[in-house]
């Protein structure tokens, strides 16, 4: 599985990606970035499809609500599943993630076995489904954490 | 606080951290706030000596042989900031659970400043493999 992984935090980065390849999903390349800016320059660039973004709420340059719209304005990897990492459930910006086309949100902090039930649903649904439609409605969060 | 502090311990480092009381027996050299606004005006603070913050660190990413530079220690404590203040919010029930989380503001830690009037301070010590810190929680 190829992912890639947008935080500010190289500390976030390094710990989502150690979680990751430690949760039971074989990681085959991980890429970084550091804002929603720079996530969708490797979008653009990367030559092999992404099979999961994982993307930080609050960033500077373009958080993770903006990198979504544009995104999707842009087309870009329209069948690449996006989940969001974030320590704050309530945050409004969260809801404007999914709003803007996120499959779910992982709760900080978490174990591994939460990472691995956050990402399982949505890879699991794209393994059923290859090329869904883009969504039009609210997607139902994989919310894991003490969210309210 | 007690709840939110040993929920990041348990999930993210794998381990417990217990209260040791309301003060820290060796200076603080890096300290960590975020600003709660909206449905409740609060801060959240943690404070660590360089000790410890080296530690938290080594926690949170492991490799043991690797020399963490003075960015990546400010990024952990951050984080880990990040996630109290989130998980104290998320605790208080609503409203408060709306309220709006600032990015983690970090610097070499002030000397103590009097609260503001009408500000109340809850402050906790904690230690974790004997690597003590302290974190604040003031309502504003």
């Amino acid at each position: 599985m190829r992912v890639l992984i947008i935080d500010d935090s190289m500390v976030m980065r390094r710990i989502v990606e150690t979680a990751l390849r430690h949760s039971g999903v074989e990681i085959t390349e991980v890429l970084v970035a550091r804002n929603g800016s720079e996530g969708l320059a490797v979008l653009e660039q990367t030559a092999a499809p992404l099979d999961l973004i994982l993307c930080d709420v609050h960033m500077p340059v373009l958080d993770g609500p903006g990198f979504l719209l544009e995104k999707r304005n842009r087309n870009l990897a329209p069948q690449v599943p996006v989940v969001m990492i974030t320590a704050d459930t309530s945050d409004p910006h969260l809801l404007r993630s999914i709003a803007a086309g996120a499959q779910g949100y992982i709760a900080k902090p978490f174990t591994l076995e939460q990472m691995h039930a956050g990402i399982a649903p949505v890879l699991r649904s794209r393994s059923q489904h290859p090329n869904p439609a883009p969504l039009a409605t609210e997607p139902v969060p994989a919310t894991i954490g003490g969210a309210p | 606080m007690d709840d939110a502090v040993e929920d990041v311990f348990l999930k993210m480092l794998e381990r417990s951290c217990a209260a040791t009381g309301e003060c820290l027996a060796i200076p603080p050299d890096i300290c960590a706030t975020i600003n709660l606004s909206g449905t409740l005006e609060a801060e959240c603070a943690v404070e660590f000596p360089s000790t410890s913050a080296r530690r938290l660190t080594l926690a949170l990413l492991g490799d043991a042989d690797a020399h963490w530079d003075d960015a990546t220690i400010a990024d952990a404590v951050g984080e880990f900031c990040n996630m109290v203040a989130g998980g104290w919010k998320q605790r208080l029930g609503p409203p408060a659970w709306q309220a709006n989380l600032s990015v983690p503001s970090i610097s070499s830690c002030p000397d103590p400043i009097a609260p503001a009037a009408g500000a109340t301070t809850l402050r906790r010590a904690y230690a974790f493999d004997d690597s003590p810190f302290l974190v604040s929680l003031t309502l504003l």
